[in-house]
């Protein structure tokens, strides 16, 4: 069909609209590229849906020059996130879903004071056209619709290479890094050095953020994780206290072979933003 | 905007003032009016769209007639018709709530900003034989600084801007289409049988009284939700969505795809001592309409890999 013919088709369709009626209506977070692709891919978008919670981060006892993880804030930063996922997905269980796909999980500090903060996520439900080629059911092992923060477009390459989203997997670690006693202050002095301990602080952090991630893929069965941001986040007003935050997408084979259609090489002619 | 109920279009808290010019607020103001008439006359069509976004229109069978703007600038004099009606001392024995829906005058009156600023745009675009408007870029603004919270005596300014676009075919719509996407995003989704039909809105604003309870929390060392705040972000959210999905149905939309959910919260003074949190949502994005109907719409993505650095 030429171009002409479906503008001809678009703008018919246009004059036979009758504002005022009031329709079954499906709102989506996606992009346009997104919105096409997750259809592309067996998915019906059913709806927006999303759950929040502002949660009061309190102080925790630190000593000043020891390394040590803050278990509960550690544990709040995870609750708040938890409430808000949980949240979302039983908005998206309301919709009859099977999954939510392209999952955002944001934190802001900014409205209701410097010790508060929003912890939002966000996604787009969707119900699959067909039952997954394993026979079953699209949900994970908890009975509930698979989460997935992936985009559109990496979902589509995923569900294309024979992978489907379990859930999104989590660990966070709090961490307060040792101040530096005045001598070993004193005798770096003009030197370019490591800092041992902070090196150490580091390392322990991430690699308590990475385990408790996996531990989440291994409880929901996966049989990898894709997709995984490591995120460090300075803690607001507290100098030395990280947030490490570790979260990826859970997966597990619909089929043995993993074989995706060679792409075609373009060079685009567009200048990339 | 058209679409709306008429309760919301005879909305007016103020006089309307005819300007040095003679325009009494009805219409298109005369220097919209001007520009029009050189526009027509002259063979240059301008456009707001990048070059790929013009080969993506051209991909989609359409042309550009022109860049129109419509603006409309709102004294903001009435927030909230209520006030704070929590009344604890009032009636004791009875639980009071601490969350409500308010701002009304406020949200009639960004409501009627936005309609009136879109129905210009489109006026323009009516006027330029355009078929649909693409890229519309929407700014509501506070003029005089960029503050967050929403005041007494703000002026606001609502602009919409465009390029009005008109089909190469000879079928045209009943009235033309509007939608922030840009020229590729057009053309992908006329090609997968989808087609712009309008940009939809919603808004939510709601209040929630700062009990001594709640501050104590927020004071507190412990860690904690709380559950008052996250209520009151809740619902602002649920009614601007509500309210844009509505709006995205009125307009004959069968699906619609959120461009913006943009919510903020801000602390007011009520009395000394006396403190309420105000949370405003707003929800943008374009309704859309399928018209290859009774089958699958058609595309079929090719993998392909770009041969250029991402990142």
């Amino acid at each position: 069909m030429t171009a002409k013919a479906v503008a001809d088709d678009a703008m018919r369709r246009l004059g036979r609209i009758r504002p005022g009626q009031p329709a079954d209506l499906v709102t989506s977070d996606l992009s346009v590229n997104e919105f096409l692709l997750v259809r592309e891919a067996g998915f019906r978008p059913l709806g927006l849906v999303l759950g929040s919670s502002i949660y009061h981060l309190g102080s925790q006892f630190r000593r000043w020059g020891r390394n040590r993880e803050l278990e509960q804030l550690t544990k709040a930063m995870y609750d708040a996130r938890e409430l808000a996922m949980r949240r979302m997905e039983a908005e998206a269980e309301d919709l009859g879903a099977d999954g939510v796909v392209g999952v955002r999980l944001d934190i802001e500090f900014k409205d209701f004071g410097s010790d508060n903060a929003e912890f939002s996520a966000i996604g787009t439900a969707v119900r699959a056209d067909a039952p997954p080629p394993t026979g079953g059911s699209w949900h994970n092992n908890r009975y509930k619709p698979f989460t997935s923060a992936l985009s559109g477009q990496d979902f589509w390459t995923l569900i294309q290479a024979g992978y489907a989203p379990l859930g999104m997997a989590m660990g966070n670690c709090v961490y307060h890094i040792a101040h530096r006693r005045f001598r070993q202050v004193l005798d770096n002095i003009g030197k370019n050095v490591e800092i041992p301990q902070h090196t150490q602080a580091l390392y322990a952090a991430r690699e308590l953020a990475m385990g408790r991630m996996q531990a989440e893929a291994e409880e929901l069965g996966a049989e990898g994780i894709v997709g995984v941001r490591m995120l460090s986040d300075a803690h607001r007003r507290r100098g030395h206290t990280t947030e490490f935050f570790a979260i990826g997408t859970a997966i597990r084979p619909l089929r043995a072979r993993h074989v995706i259609a060679k792409p075609k090489l373009v060079l685009p002619l567009s200048d990339g933003t | 905007m058209p679409s709306e109920p008429d309760d919301e279009v005879a909305w007016t808290g103020y006089d309307v003032r005819v300007t040095a010019d003679g325009w009494d607020g009805r219409g298109l103001p005369p220097v919209a009016r001007a520009r029009l008439n050189r526009a027509a006359a002259s063979a240059v069509r301008t456009s707001l769209l990048p070059a790929d976004g013009l080969a993506g229109l051209e991909a989609a069978g359409f042309d550009v007639v022109g860049e129109v703007l419509g603006t409309a600038v709102l004294h903001i004099g009435l927030l909230d018709d209520a006030g704070c009606r929590y009344r604890p001392l009032s009636n004791p024995g009875l639980p009071t709530p601490t969350l409500r829906d308010g701002y009304q005058p406020y949200v009639r009156a960004v409501r009627h900003g936005r309609g009136t600023a879109l129905d210009r745009l489109l006026q323009e675009a009516a006027a330029l034989g355009a078929d649909g408007v693409v890229g519309v870029r929407f700014t509501d603004e506070v003029m005089e600084g960029g503050k967050r919270e929403v005041a007494v005596g703000d002026k606001r300014e609502f602009m919409a801007l465009g390029t009005a676009v008109r089909s190469r075919g000879r079928e045209r719509p009943g009235r033309p289409f509007t939608t922030d996407l840009g020229g590729q995003d057009l053309a992908k989704l006329l090609a997968a049988g989808w087609v712009p039909v309008g940009l939809a809105y919603g808004i939510g604003v709601a209040i929630n009284h700062d009990t001594s309870y709640i501050e104590s929390l927020a004071q507190d060392t412990q860690s904690q939700e709380l559950t008052d705040y996250s209520h009151l972000i809740a619902r602002v959210r649920a009614e601007a969505r509500r309210d844009f999905t509505e709006l995205a149905a009125r307009l004959g939309g069968e699906a619609a795809l959120l461009s913006g959910l943009r919510s903020h919260a801000w602390r007011v003074t009520i009395g000394s001592e006396h403190y309420d949190h105000v949370a405003e949502c707003i929800v943008t994005g374009n309704a859309i309409a399928r018209f290859h109907t009774g089958r699958e719409a058609t595309t079929s993505s090719l993998t392909i890999l770009p041969l250029r650095g991402i990142r």
